[in-house]
């Protein structure tokens, strides 16, 4: 991460500011509030403003990924085919809420307003690994399944 | 300029693709040819697992080849193959998960059709000998009834090799234009046609091309606003994905019109595989001298990138996307200016839907007049709807404008089914319920607009009897109010006031109080205020339509409202925190009948003593109540 932040351009301007931070979370998972630090530098912009910029947008999040990654589809027609309260029961189940990790690092949560698989619904993907019309047993089986 | 009369336009670029390469179903073909539709839904499905069967029966086999070809629109029919063989016509298979592809394999390669759950039908042609008792693809209900003309060639054309898209006459318009037409002349046939966006503004799009091209300053942009961050819209997705060079095309020929030298395709970063494919497209349109400079000897230079929106619903707003690119919050400003005098940089930027610009190769290669045979009232041409709820059929159609909604029901639910359909949600975040009395109702933007409802970009959502209008409209306002960029205050206060009015009528009061049933009673009155007030008053489109749902809710299904406040009852029995079961200890002689009928094991207790309800496990459903001869259980 040192290496990657050291290799930023001195000069960097507001317009790229996104494309930067999108680059460091492809590569760490997450934005560290040190990027942000190094970005104001050498953009001359506060870094509370950066911040605030990074923070009101749905794709950046500031803690690690989990072991396991958790993506929930909550588009509308998983929201009318999924049983009620199957994403409280998710978040429940893995003690961590939106955009979080679980304090034991185990798992993050991120909640996708649309996967693109409508006639699947509810959809939910681990790592990648996609779980189709998922009921509220089959959460509990696939979570006890997992390799911890 | 190179003179293209007597020429085709393929000679263009004849040196820099290998056309012959491109794979034609129409043709006899020696090896097997074995089709595989591979997109978003589908990987879903389980198509990797599929391809990698089908590797494995051929094994070191290499006598047949796999072609990687993108959606035909409807993800229920996934994972979707299709096989050519020997003499014979393509054919199409459904659901094909990777436990059945040696079956169907061994079958269709010795010339026997297999299991017909599987087929989905053939495209015959000339020359080669149909297969008997197979229906014609594009006779299928779901398809005829369609009107394809961007979705034209979907699921036969290859979103990874340019040869493909060309051999369907792909980059004739954009060729045809940039060697013949002045851009004001593109302008003009865009605005005779009558296209409007397809974003949701159904703003004449040759109108907003004329306005930037005759503005002064040299440096012009053009922004194809893929961003489609509503629920239940998945149009765009699959125009990206499924035929990049489809968009690609477009936005080429808009970037001619306006004038500009740069284009960009702003495309939510969620969407990974349209990204992967439109870079992929881009490289390629690039080698062919479709981008970059001098293109086609005309002295013109375009230039496209993508931009990745790191999601925010409100960035597809126009002013609020560009304020992003721009490295600021994606927050809305007024207008005017309007982004075509004073957009990206204070540059005169054009900002189109993607489906706005994947009807402009059409209109240059077929002509406005033809255009204009679809569509009804003012609005011309056809628009992409995305299915998606209590249907049979999940997925993207193509109909004329001006479809009435019991048409589109026709399409994608069967008649026997379609009585226990309650309702209709269009138009997503922006749009409202519709109920099955007015199904005969047209959509085109005008009549929609007459009817509360906005066509947003273009979602379907069918609710049946299981759906509650109270909750559909929660999940909604929630998410404007999630999604609320924060800067005007009647969308942010009133999409959290709207939400908290829902909360508190569809869950039993936190108190026994007056005040709070007063609270209660006063919640239609307030949601209609406030709706009207953040219409009123709202910066953007966010606020101006969020409240449809409301209102629309409350014009067509009041007694749903009625029933929450005054009964306390969930007709679907969704809302299950608007009552609790309790057992009256003295009444209860502790028969164990209750227990015993629960369906969630809820309720315990030893024999002959009172029972007892675990608020935990309740699902609210009453078989309790409905089976206690001693009026033991009752509602709080
Ligand atoms: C809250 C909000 C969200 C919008 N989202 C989109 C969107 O996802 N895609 C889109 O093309 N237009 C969206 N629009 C409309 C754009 O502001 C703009 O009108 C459109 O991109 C213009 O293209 P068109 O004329 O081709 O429709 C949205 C508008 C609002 C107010």
């Amino acid at each position: 991460m040192e290496k990657y932040i050291s290799k930023l351009p001195d000069k960097v301007y507001k317009h790229e500011l996104l494309s930067y931070l999108q680059e460091f979370q492809d590569m760490f998972g997450y934005i560290d509030l040190s990027f942000i630090e190094v970005l104001s530098k050498n953009s001359g912009i506060p870094s509370g403003k950066i911040f605030g910029i990074t923070s009101f947008y749905n794709q950046f999040r500031f803690k690690p990924k989990g072991k396991f990654h958790i993506q929930v589809c909550e588009g509308s027609s998983c929201h009318v085919n999924a049983e009620i309260g199957l994403i409280e029961d998710i978040k429940k189940l893995i003690k961590a809420d939106e955009k979080d990790t679980s304090n034991d690092g185990l798992y993050s949560l991120e909640i996708i307003p649309c996967m693109g698989a409508c006639s699947q619904g509810p959809v939910i993907s681990i790592n990648g690994k996609f779980h189709t019309k998922v009921s509220k047993e089959d959460i509990k089986k696939i979570f006890s399944d997992l390799n911890l | 300029m190179k003179n293209l009369k007597d020429k085709t336009y393929k000679t263009l670029f004849i040196d820099a693709v290998e056309l012959e390469k491109a794979p034609q179903y129409s043709k006899p073909v020696e090896m097997p040819h074995i089709y595989v539709e591979r997109n978003t839904g589908s990987i879903v499905s389980g198509i990797d697992a599929t391809i990698q069967y089908i590797k494995k029966y051929f094994d070191k086999d290499e006598n047949y080849k796999l072609i990687e070809t993108g959606s035909l629109g409807i993800s229920s029919f996934d994972p979707v193959i299709g096989i050519q063989i020997h003499g014979r016509p393509l054919i199409f298979f459904k659901n094909v998960t990777f436990s059945y592809v040696s079956t169907i394999l061994d079958s269709i390669l010795n010339h026997i059709l297999p299991e017909s759950d599987f087929i989905l039908g053939q495209i015959s042609h000339t020359g080669l000998s149909s297969w008997a008792d197979v229906p014609e693809l594009y006779q299928l209900d779901i398809f005829a009834k369609q009107n394809r003309r961007i979705l034209k060639n979907f699921g036969l054309i290859q979103p990874d090799f340019i040869e493909s898209y060309i051999d369907y006459d792909g980059y004739k318009a954009f060729a045809e234009t940039i060697t013949r037409k002045t851009a004001a002349e593109v302008c003009n046939i865009i605005e005779k046609s009558g296209l409007r966006g397809r974003g949701g503004g159904a703003f004449n799009t040759g109108k907003k091309w004329q306005k930037a091209l005759n503005t002064g300053k040299s440096q012009k942009y053009f922004i194809c606003n893929a961003d489609e961050s509503d629920p239940g819209s998945f149009s765009g997705r699959l125009l990206a994905e499924n035929n990049p060079h489809l968009v690609i095309e477009g936005i080429l020929i808009g970037a001619y019109a306006v004038n500009a030298r740069k284009a960009f395709i702003y495309i939510r970063n969620t969407y990974t595989l349209a990204i992967e494919r439109l870079e992929n497209a881009l490289f390629q349109a690039q080698k062919a001298g479709l981008t970059g400079e001098d293109i086609f000897g005309s002295g013109i230079n375009i230039e496209i990138e993508i931009f990745k929106g790191p999601g925010a619903y409100v960035c597809g707003e126009e002013t609020a996307l560009i304020a992003s690119m721009e490295g600021e919050r994606g927050t809305p400003k007024p207008k005017p200016p309007y982004p075509s005098e004073d957009g990206l940089f204070g540059q005169p930027t054009v900002v189109n839907n993607i489906e706005t610009v994947c009807n402009v190769p059409y209109i240059l290669n077929y002509g406005g007049d033809e255009f204009q045979k679809a569509g009804l009232n003012n609005s011309f041409g056809t628009k992409l709807f995305s299915i998606s709820g209590k249907t049979d059929i999940t997925g993207v159609i193509e109909i004329d404008l001006g479809t009435s909604v019991a048409e589109i029901m026709d399409i994608c639910i069967t008649k026997q089914r379609q009585p226990e359909i309650k309702a209709v949600h269009i138009g997503g975040p922006s749009g409202g319920f519709i109920d099955p009395d007015k199904f005969s109702i047209n959509l085109d933007y005008e009549t929609a607009i007459d009817n509360k409802l906005g066509l947003g970009s273009g979602s379907f959502l069918v609710l049946d009897k299981t759906n509650c209008i109270i909750d559909i409209t929660k999940y909604f306002i929630k998410f404007i109010n999630n999604e609320s960029c924060g800067k005007c205050i009647p969308c942010r206060e009133g999409s959290q006031r709207l939400l908290e009015i829902l909360n508190r009528i569809s869950e039993k009061p936190s108190e026994y109080n007056k005040h709070e049933s007063l609270l209660r009673f006063k919640g239609v009155t307030q949601l209609e205020q406030i709706s009207s007030l953040m219409q009123k008053t709202s910066l953007c489109g966010l606020g101006q339509n969020a409240p449809n749902t409301i209102l629309s809710g409350l014009l067509r299904f009041r007694q749903e409202y009625e029933e929450h406040i005054y009964e306390r009852q969930c007709e679907a029995n969704v809302c299950r925190n608007l009552k609790e079961y309790y057992v009256v200890v003295d009444n209860c002689v502790g028969c164990g009948i209750c227990a015993k009928k629960c369906p969630a094991d809820a309720i315990i207790g030893t024999e002959h003593q009172a029972h007892f309800i675990i608020q935990d496990r309740c699902i609210k459903c009453g078989v309790c109540e409905a089976s206690c001869k001693f009026n033991a259980i009752m509602i709080k």
